[in-house]
């Protein structure tokens, strides 16, 4: 990023190539839709090189890069008041998947979006409990609480798919 | 630790201290229906680690890769851009002059005759019902759209409207009109003293469509504010990052 401050665009396509995965895969756990999730991630790149001066060396990328996507998912529900996020093909399990990964892909779309999000940041980005704190803006000990809260539904959606 | 299954969560992610994990070990090996539970409840977590990864298409890299490239292009055209700016700059400053004139050959019997556009407001807005004073907003804007009195008038309403309503209406209309300084600094002062979070994001919005600079800094004493919510203090985040 730093090299990116100085001018270097080609630093950018590096960027872009290392982090574009997971950056998808946060904003596609959190809308559930592709297209969209493509359409920001794009958006979101262009953004960090447009404010490449706002990044302060202090801040991690990943989470400050994070905290971009999730803003702009927002603003982007609120445009089009949104106050849900639409299910569209995240609830089909793959074919393929054994099933006690399709039960409980489907038990993680059961869970209220801050619970779905704690828990893709934790487990599936494998992020620390105050880099989570730095994406999402609050405390350390509100994310740990959120994750716990989030397990506790996550095992009772999970008890519900596999019982009936 | 009187409630064991309580902590069987932060027992399992390593969320306790070493003598509550150590308290909650012991138990397990003496209560099989704590122990049975725990097991399940491994299992599931361990399972969700198998839910894959979304990946991108490869199109969105070609996509990003291009829009690189049209910046580059962009950016070694821009001298000849700047130039064509100053053609615009030129031309809008004539028409400013013009303006100018044309204002100060109007004299005091045009300012006079605009006076009670003010007034008119105020006294719509003096309505019992919140809807009354919407419509008033409405006409008064759509009659005098750009009268400097009539932005005064919106901004005392936003400021001290019982109505969340009437002022997001106030909002909407000062953004619409023109962009003074006079406004930003009146959309700035209702920031400060505004409490409904709908109202908050909409003033947020209206200082980054006009975009005033100076907003900065009361963006940033709302995201330091404890008391606010944090999805306006993620508008005002954004807000930040766009001004």
């Amino acid at each position: 990023m730093i090299e990116v401050q100085q001018g270097h665009n080609a630093a950018m396509s590096e960027l872009f190539r290392r982090h574009h995965d997971r950056v998808f895969d946060y904003l596609y756990k959190l809308s559930r839709n592709r297209e969209l999730s493509h359409d920001i991630l794009q958006d979101v790149f262009e953004r960090i090189l447009h404010k490449k001066h706002t990044y302060q060396q202090s801040v991690p990328f990943v989470p400050w890069t994070l905290r971009i996507a999730r803003n702009m998912l927002m603003d982007h529900f609120r445009k089009n008041k949104m106050k849900t996020v639409e299910i569209a093909e995240w609830d089909k399990p793959t074919t393929n998947m054994p099933a006690e990964h399709a039960d409980i892909h489907l038990a993680m779309q059961k869970l209220r979006p801050e619970y779905r999000e704690v828990l893709t940041l934790t487990r599936y980005q494998g992020m620390r409990y105050q880099e989570v704190a730095q994406v999402i803006g609050i405390s350390e000990t509100g994310v740990k609480t959120r994750v716990h809260r989030a397990i506790k539904d996550l095992r009772e959606a999970y008890l519900q798919i596999t019982t009936s | 630790m009187e409630d064991y299954q309580e902590i069987l969560i932060p027992y399992l992610l390593g969320d306790l201290s070493e003598k509550e994990a150590l308290q909650m070990k012991s138990r397990l090996l003496v209560d099989p229906d704590l122990n049975r539970e725990f097991l399940e409840l491994k299992e599931m977590w361990d399972n969700s680690q198998n839910i894959p990864i979304a990946q991108a298409e490869p199109h969105a890299s070609e996509r990003f890769e291009q829009w690189l490239v049209a910046q580059k292009d962009h950016h070694s055209q821009e001298p000849a851009h700047i130039i064509g700016l100053w053609k615009y700059a030129a031309a809008a400053s004539v028409l400013l002059l013009l303006g100018m004139l044309w204002f100060l050959g109007s004299g005091p019997q045009e300012q006079i005759m605009d006076q009670p556009a003010q007034t008119n407001l105020l006294q719509w807005t003096a309505q019992e019902s919140s809807t009354e004073r919407i419509k008033g907003i409405h006409t008064s804007v759509r009659e005098k759209s750009t009268d400097p009195d009539i932005v005064r008038a919106l901004i005392k309403i936003l400021q001290s409207d019982k109505s969340p309503n009437v002022r997001l209406t106030a909002v909407e209309a000062v953004q619409s009109m023109a962009s003074s300084e006079e406004s930003k600094q009146g959309l700035l002062k209702a920031l400060e003293n505004e409490k409904t979070p709908v109202v908050q994001i909409a003033i947020i919005n209206a200082l980054v469509s006009v975009q005033a600079g100076n907003a900065k800094e009361g963006f940033q004493e709302l995201i330091n504010k404890e008391e606010i919510e944090t999805y306006v203090k993620d508008e005002a985040q954004l807000g930040l990052m766009r001004l």
